[in-house]
């Protein structure tokens, strides 16, 4: 079956199953959300999924992705789905994590449904709202209405609106005017493919008022197949700081498919990490919209692949303001056949003025088999900007390694250590501690994993 | 007779990429306790000579034997030659961004140890020997909590050299110009502290251009290394006689591979 076939065959399933889902919902969906999940499949039927060479998927094997989309059955609300072996697993994982311990504030997700005997949400600062959106979604609210959506992902990308046309349940965050969240908030998804491939299409709204200030850690853990499609929207009013992580550790036989979507009003500050080390086929996308004067983003990411997974990060800043900076660094290792890419692009608008712009991608390449497409890129449409861009791609210093060996470090030991230095340099930009000793020893485990000679 | 620490003879090798031979045909015979300096013009083959006894890869022994301790030095991967007692000192140390000098040397002192049977360093105790070995050299305690040799100055970086040197503990030392980019008083300190680690169980192979370096460390034997081949040897005149004339008479005296002279 070539791709062409295979995307067509599929958006006609995932379709037929969207209008049926929504047929069955309609009795218990106001009318807002019955339109959003109208609005989104009609987007997608137009759409269809990307074919082979768009522009914007290039690095990423949409038909394959999609064939297992068609794999899976309609998992949204499996009961008791944290019961199952494979989501305990998972769970007994992310409670190994060490940071989501149960005092802090968590929801937890699996397969698409909130778990409440898993979350914890005591101690919320005043007026914060923090928990699942299901019941919100079916009375109406108007805690959502006004925001969900607002960005119009549905409208222009395929698997937001395949996300919003199965929307159901997700997490809400909603900080008010100069409160501040000291703790950090997690969202765990949990996806449980072990009893047959699943598919799960989450969703966070995050909306931040004037001066407020949140850090909140989205997890992805998971066992056997499945495909998961997270969609976050974030809106931050004017000064307010969010610090946000997305962890990506999926089942190595699952696709992910991440979109995440912000908007910063005038002073905004937005810090985002990307960590991804898990699932076959991972797609990190992130599209920050700086529409206030003097917002400041700074993207962090690190992207582990081996064996075949694809990892393929994407990236897209959007200066439309003056007195904006943004600065993104991506840094990538690859080992065995794993295919890495990054693709960035900055565009600065004509009523951007000012602006201060910096991307810069670093790759690490393990095995002679390991590739990485690097593309970061400057579209500038005003002449007062200072802009700067880098890419490097390189293998472990050869020199190094010899001055560790002629100290005693065995040559696997040796690699690590360097290949470690590598990602630390990323990893040491987390400022919530817990989490940073997280994913150190994520990258070591990692890397004990990822001798040369396990490396298929 | 003292052990013998390092037997070579007849050391043929040359560069892997394009096979041009740099060393000659080397002898040289080293016993404990005994420092042997080496010196010789630019290229001759010094370096090349260091590194093929510390193993690193790039180049390709085509002919002799290298014995430590009675065994096959060459047949040893380098970590192996490091944690049997062999240290190199670098003509240019390697800078490694993001590796803490401490924890890189924990790492190393450990896989010593754990190659001698002994457990890990504990904590404390690493700490104490950490601090002891910093003052033997004179190295600033800030350099300690900063990446491997980065952004250290050429002299910082000599002293970190002997400072690993100290915390290990080899048995044979191979100090590749290790005086070279070090002020007058650097040069006292370093070499204050590479004395403080003579001793008759170990041997050292010190490799300089000035004879500077061996008023400090008084070498036992002096070799004249040209051409890739041991020229002369003698004793701690040799190196005056060399710092007087350079080495231009040597050629005139169609020198002769000398062996060992004792
Ligand atoms: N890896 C290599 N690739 C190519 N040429 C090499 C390599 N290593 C050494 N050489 C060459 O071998 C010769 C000897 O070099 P070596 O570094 O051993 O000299 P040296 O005696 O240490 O010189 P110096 O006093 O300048 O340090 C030089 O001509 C050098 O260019
Ligand atoms: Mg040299």
């Amino acid at each position: 079956m070539n791709a062409g076939v295979a995307l067509a065959e599929g958006v006609g399933a995932v379709v037929d199953r969207a209008r049926a889902f929504a047929e069955r919902e309609r009795g218990a969906t106001p009318l807002f959300l019955q339109n959003l999940r109208q609005l989104a499949l009609e987007a997608l039927v137009r759409s269809g999924f990307p074919e082979p060479g768009h522009e914007e998927w290039r690095y990423f094997p949409v038909a394959e992705a999609v064939r297992l989309l068609s794999g899976c059955a309609g998992a949204s609300g499996a009961a008791n789905a944290s019961r199952r072996p494979g989501a305990r697993a998972a769970l007994a994982a992310v409670a190994a994590l060490g940071y989501a311990e149960k005092r802090q504030h968590q929801l937890v997700f699996v397969n698409g449904s909130l778990d409440p005997e898993l979350s914890t949400l005591d101690n919320l600062p005043k007026g914060v709202h923090f928990h699942g959106i299901s019941r919100l979604l079916e009375k109406g609210s108007p805690l959502v209405e006004p925001r969900l959506g607002l960005l119009r992902g549905h409208q222009r990308h395929p698997f937001v609106a395949l996300n919003t046309a199965f929307l159901a349940d997700g997490a809400l965050l909603l900080v008010p005017d100069r409160v501040v969240c000291t703790t950090p908030l997690h969202v765990v998804n949990v996806t449980d493919g072990t009893d047959g491939a699943v598919a799960t299409h989450p969703r966070v709204l995050l909306v931040l008022g004037e001066n407020a200030q949140a850090t909140v850690v989205e997890t992805f853990v998971g066992a056997g197949p499945a495909f998961v499609n997270p969609v976050t929207e974030a809106y931050l009013g004017p000064h307010a700081f969010l610090d946000h992580y997305t962890l990506q550790e999926g089942s190595a036989e699952a696709a992910h498919v991440g979109t995440f979507d912000a908007h910063l009003a005038p002073g905004g500050q937005l810090f985002t990490h990307l960590f991804s080390a898990g699932s076959l086929l991972a797609r990190n996308e992130a599209s920050v919209h700086l529409h206030g004067d003097g917002a400041g983003l700074t993207m962090d990411g690190l992207y582990l692949g081996r064996n075949e997974q694809v990892v393929d990060n994407h990236v897209l800043v959007d200066h439309a303001r003056p007195h904006c900076g943004s600065q993104q660094y991506y840094k990538g290792i690859l080992d065995g056949k794993a295919r890495g890419a990054f693709d960035g692009k900055v565009i600065v608008k004509p009523t951007a003025s000012r602006t201060d712009a910096h991307q810069k991608n670093r790759n690490l390449l393990l095995s002679p088999e390991a590739t990485v497409d690097s593309k970061p890129q400057l579209e500038i449409y005003n002449n007062d900007v200072k802009a700067t861009h880098g890419s490097a791609t390189g293998r472990l210093d050869p020199d190094a390694l010899f001055y560790l060996r002629s100290r005693g470090f065995g040559e696997t030991e040796a690699r690590a250590a360097l290949t470690l230095a590598f990602a630390s340099e990323i990893a040491e930009r987390i400022k919530v501690e817990p989490l940073r000793k997280h994913l150190e020893a994520r990258v070591l485990a990692w890397l004990s994993g990822n001798g040369r000679e396990t490396a298929s | 007779m003292s052990e013998t620490m390092l037997q070579i003879e007849d050391l043929h090798a040359r560069i892997q990429e394009d096979g041009t031979e740099i060393l000659k045909g080397i002898s040289l015979t080293i016993r404990a306790g005994e420092v042997h300096a080496i010196m010789g013009p630019n290229g001759s083959g010094k370096s090349t000579l260091a590194h093929v006894l510390s193993g690193r890869e790039g180049y390709e022994v085509t002919a002799g034997t290298a014995f430590y301790k009675g065994r096959d030095l060459l047949a040893m991967p380098p970590e192996e030659r490091a944690r049997e007692g062999v240290f190199l000192s670098f003509q240019y140390p390697v800078e490694i961004p993001g590796v803490s000098n401490t924890y890189f040397l924990r790492m190393a002192l450990n896989a010593t140890r754990k190659h001698r049977g002994l457990p890990e360093i504990d904590a404390i105790d690493f700490l104490a020997l950490v601090e002891e070995k910093a003052r033997l050299v004179d190295l600033d305690d800030a350099l300690l909590n900063r990446s491997v040799n980065e952004g250290f100055s050429g002299g910082e970086k000599k002293r970190n050299e002997i400072f690993q040197m100290a915390v290990l503990d080899p048995q044979l030392a191979i100090l590749d110009e290790t005086d070279s980019g070090l002020d007058i008083d650097a040069l006292r300190i370093v070499a204050g502290g590479i004395n403080a680690l003579r001793s008759p169980d170990r041997a050292m192979l010190v490799i300089t251009h000035y004879q500077r370096l061996l008023n400090h460390i008084v070498p036992d034997f002096v070799h004249v290394l040209a051409g890739g081949r041991i020229v002369r040897s003698g004793d701690r005149q040799l190196a005056h006689l060399l710092e007087e004339r350079g080495y231009s008479w040597l050629d005139e005296e169609a020198a002769l591979p000398v062996g060992r002279v004792s």
